[in-house]
């Protein structure tokens, strides 16, 4: 970290190769988009890069990279139009070998995923898909733990909902 | 109807958040409350939906763009990066370095001239069956004598000096003279590998031969779930990991059973990382690798510093993987041979490593054999 902050190239590789991918995956399961999920991922990175002279080091630097992640998320989430936010974006990517049953399955998540509001959703991705403990979660988004359980508990019931077809899954 | 913290309870029993007592407390719940039994069932198949879900890889242009972004910027400098990035600054400046279409692009760019100097620099990528190699495991000489030319039938003959010499020595010659080999020697899985450089350069391996000699070894070969875990794609690339061999040796993929062990291993990020992977989710869907992770032979193996060594080789994992390997292993005739030093003899001997590749040659090797007395 003490490198990337000196600006030496090999640490900027080994934070890249760290991080890519966990942060590619918040962004994806936060937009259903790949190409935005791109796109989030490099403006995290330069963003992080940019904002080194901001980063306290007496915080963990996983929670301000994830943090900024998912403001970068919101960010573009709040810019997409109201008609491409549910099929505007192209498919998420599946295994090239993946029968069909796992593209669908695939395709009823990322649907489900956006059922819910942004903020919920959010938990939801840091728990299910990054793994991260209540007490994470909430240094990652500057949430009480008690807030995080109950978003997290309020969202899966949603999904709940969503996945047993006992409300109409979005779109 | 269900109390706030009953409902609290069922989901912190999903998340591995509940201490024992709480955990206790869920159970009766769940025995004793048909509505908390089904949201707690249902609730279960939702994170399991999610689970199987799993992260998805970036794509590879994606690294090369944040890199080439950085760069742009002006402070995270190389060498590497100066001589490297020339070629594609123009495209870079062209636009800013966020839009998809630069993304993609100078990415695409990049990785070209990354893998067209590389290969330039450093002949890769190398042929994967190259004599002698396995992946950093010391490999053996081809036969000599027949590099260059393949051996004839002219070459199988008593009169060899080469099988003479082999033949001189009474434990080879009890051996190649015994049911088991004759069998072997019929065998088109033991041709087929005897033609492998890898394998070659795996039986010549300390490691390789200690593994074969372990009761460990010797009890999972001959079982079907260890033979099935061994063929399936996404353990071998598992199995490529580091940490997941770690973890694996600690038996960690069994403790999950463990609510507390749960909580220990949420902590390791290598651990998380392997359960959101692709490969994890569609690997512990298998039975073999349930089987296997709670068979005690297998963790002592998984455990041991010989079976590490081996399954951190990408060419021994490809091997293991193999139809013939795994028809050769599960043979009890080849499992005979293998504990015996004279076949590892005859083995390490070019001409037999030569003549072994080929069927026919085989076949006419074993008849001049039969006729020795």
């Amino acid at each position: 970290m003490r490198q990337f902050l000196d600006g030496d190239r090999e640490a900027a590789n080994g934070l890249v190769d760290r991080y890519q991918k966990r942060l590619y995956n918040l962004a994806l399961r936060m937009t259903g988009d790949v190409l935005d999920a791109e796109d989030i991922t490099q403006t995290v990175f330069l963003n992080a890069f940019l904002k080194l002279s901001t980063y306290d080091p007496r915080f963990k630097f996983f929670s301000w990279i994830y943090r900024m992640t998912v403001n970068e998320s919101l960010n573009v989430l709040k810019r997409r139009k109201p008609s491409v936010t549910l099929e505007g974006g192209p498919e998420m990517p599946v295994a090239e070998s993946a029968p069909d049953r796992s593209a669908e399955a695939e395709d009823r998540v990322r649907k489900a995923l956006l059922g819910l509001g942004p903020n919920d959703r959010a938990v939801v991705v840091l728990k299910h898909f990054l793994l991260f403990s209540y007490q994470e979660i909430a240094d990652v988004l500057e949430i009480p733990v008690q807030t995080v359980k109950s978003r997290l508990y309020e969202a899966r019931e949603r999904l709940r909902l969503i996945l047993h077809e006992k409300i109409e899954e979005p779109c | 109807m269900l109390t706030q913290n009953q409902i609290e309870l069922i989901h912190q029993e999903i998340d591995g958040a509940n201490s024992p007592q709480q955990s206790a407390a869920f159970r009766t719940l769940v025995e004793q409350n048909p509505e908390a039994r089904t949201l707690a069932a249902e609730l279960r198949s939702v994170t399991l939906t999610l689970d199987q879900a799993g992260q998805r890889d970036p794509p590879p242009r994606l690294r090369e763009a944040i890199l080439a972004a950085l760069a742009e910027r002006g402070r995270v400098r190389s060498t590497w990066w100066d001589i490297l990035s020339d070629p594609v600054k123009a495209i870079l400046e062209g636009g800013r370095h966020m839009t998809r279409k630069t993304i993609f692009i100078g990415g695409t760019a990049v990785a070209a001239v990354v893998i067209i100097v590389a290969g330039a620099l450093t002949g890769f990528p190398p042929a994967f069956y190259k004599a002698g190699t396995i992946g950093g495991i010391g490999g053996v000489e081809q036969a000599a004598r027949y590099r260059g030319r393949a051996m004839t039938e002219a070459d199988v003959t008593l009169k060899n000096p080469e099988i003479q010499t082999l033949l001189q020595n009474e434990q080879v010659l009890a051996l190649v003279k015994s049911d088991a080999f004759r069998e072997i020697m019929q065998s088109a899985s033991f041709h087929t590998l005897q033609a492998n450089s890898t394998y070659r350069a795996l039986i010549a391996n300390n490691a390789y031969q200690q593994l074969q000699a372990s009761d460990l070894y010797q009890q999972l070969r001959g079982t079907a779930a260890f033979h099935e875990l061994q063929t399936n794609a996404a353990y071998q690339q598992l199995e490529a990991n580091k940490a997941f061999r770690d973890l694996e040796a600690q038996g960690a993929f069994q403790q999950v059973q463990s609510a507390a062990a749960m909580h220990q291993l949420e902590a390791n990020i290598a651990y998380r990382d392997i359960v959101a992977s692709a490969a994890y989710q569609q690997l512990r869907g298998s039975a073999a690798f349930t089987a296997m992770q709670s068979n005690g032979a297998f963790q002592r193996l998984a455990a041991s510093a010989v079976y590490q060594q081996l399954q951190a080789s990408p060419a021994f994992r490809a091997l293991e993987g193999s139809a013939a390997f795994q028809q050769l292993q599960s043979s009890n005739a080849f499992q005979q041979l293998q504990s015996s030093m004279a076949f590892q003899q005859l083995q390490s001997s070019a001409v037999f490593q030569a003549l072994s590749q080929n069927a026919a040659l085989s076949q006419l090797f074993m008849q001049q054999v039969m006729q020795k007395n």
